[in-house]
């Protein structure tokens, strides 16, 4: 069995039930505190205890079937790749000309972000933002028309 | 309507779109019944009578942002209509309003849209009239006066 990582979480398994198993007092308490939300080392911080006292205890409450670990998956952080800009870029010189490129830039200053760390989460705002920077109504829509399908795509 | 609206339901996090008119009747909506039919109407009207002093006092109003049970109740003023949109606390407002200019401009352009708001535009802009202002507007008014 690999050691019990920290930053892991678990829940009462049900493959064996604490009833039917012997469990010291610091056991149950470990056990109350799992409740699939709590990580091992918030646990340990709620219990007062160290750390290797508390992966023995995880990992003893483990092996006997009363907890299972809950499997997290970490969302990668998500870049908008340099396609997004260029389309960006292109849908705006036709509407403003040649400046497009310096008010994308300069909408990013704004941001504090390079083009290459702006989350897929931020595409909305950026391209809102650079939308504002257009003076004619009409083609402020047009853009925006234009840049809701790629925006749809992340 | 309904295809218009869809693509607003569409935007991550929107629960209900509404449309209506100033005196708060419905005239189309898409999504669940979020807000709560027999709340809608009062809520509504609540709304657009604090927007509409708003108004009197001089203030333009071209969209608001409410706290709603758990979420967020949005107003659009389009010129001839009123939009909600009940969407959850999350939703990506950049997005939805990008999407809810885009989508309005094509509605407002459509010869059916503008036919069916034409039938059922209230006369006025807002529910509210300097001559006949209610005891509660009042309030809103001072309040707005106040702050």
């Amino acid at each position: 069995m690999s050691p019990v990582k920290l930053e892991s979480v678990f829940k009462l398994g049900g493959a064996n039930e604490p009833s039917s198993v012997q469990l010291k007092s610091m056991e149950w308490a470990v056990l109350t505190q799992l409740d699939g939300k709590k990580s091992v080392r918030e646990v340990s911080e709620v219990l007062a205890m160290d750390d290797m006292e508390i992966a023995t205890i995880v990992e003893k409450l483990l092996s006997e079937g009363i907890i299972v670990e809950i499997k997290q998956t970490i969302k990668p952080q998500a870049f908008l790749p340099q396609d997004f800009f260029d389309s960006m870029e292109l849908n705006l010189v036709h509407l403003i000309g040649p400046v497009a490129s310096i008010i994308i830039d300069d909408v990013l200053f704004d941001m504090n972000k390079e083009r290459d760390q702006v989350e897929v989460e931020e595409a909305g705002t950026l391209v809102e933002s650079v939308s504002a920077e257009i003076d004619d109504d009409t083609k402020k829509m047009q853009f925006q028309q234009s840049m809701l399908s790629s925006l749809q795509k992340y | 309507m309904r295809s218009y609206l869809e693509k607003i339901k569409a935007v991550h996090g929107v629960l209900g779109v509404y449309v209506l008119n100033n005196r708060a009747e419905s005239l189309a909506q898409y999504g669940t019944e979020s807000i709560g039919k027999q709340n809608k109407e009062k809520i509504v009207t609540e709304i657009l009578q604090i927007l509409a002093s708003f108004i009197l006092k001089g203030y333009s109003v071209i969209d608001t942002d409410f706290m709603f049970q758990n979420g967020r109740l949005l107003y659009f003023n389009f010129d001839k209509l009123n939009l909600f949109v009940h969407c959850q606390k999350n939703v990506k407002i950049s997005m939805l309003r990008m999407t809810i200019n885009v989508v309005m401009v094509e509605a407002l352009d459509d010869k059916k849209i503008v036919k069916m708001i034409n039938k059922n535009i209230i006369d006025g802009k807002l529910l509210l009239r300097p001559d006949k202002v209610d005891k509660e507007e009042l309030i809103y008014i001072e309040r707005i006066e106040q702050s």
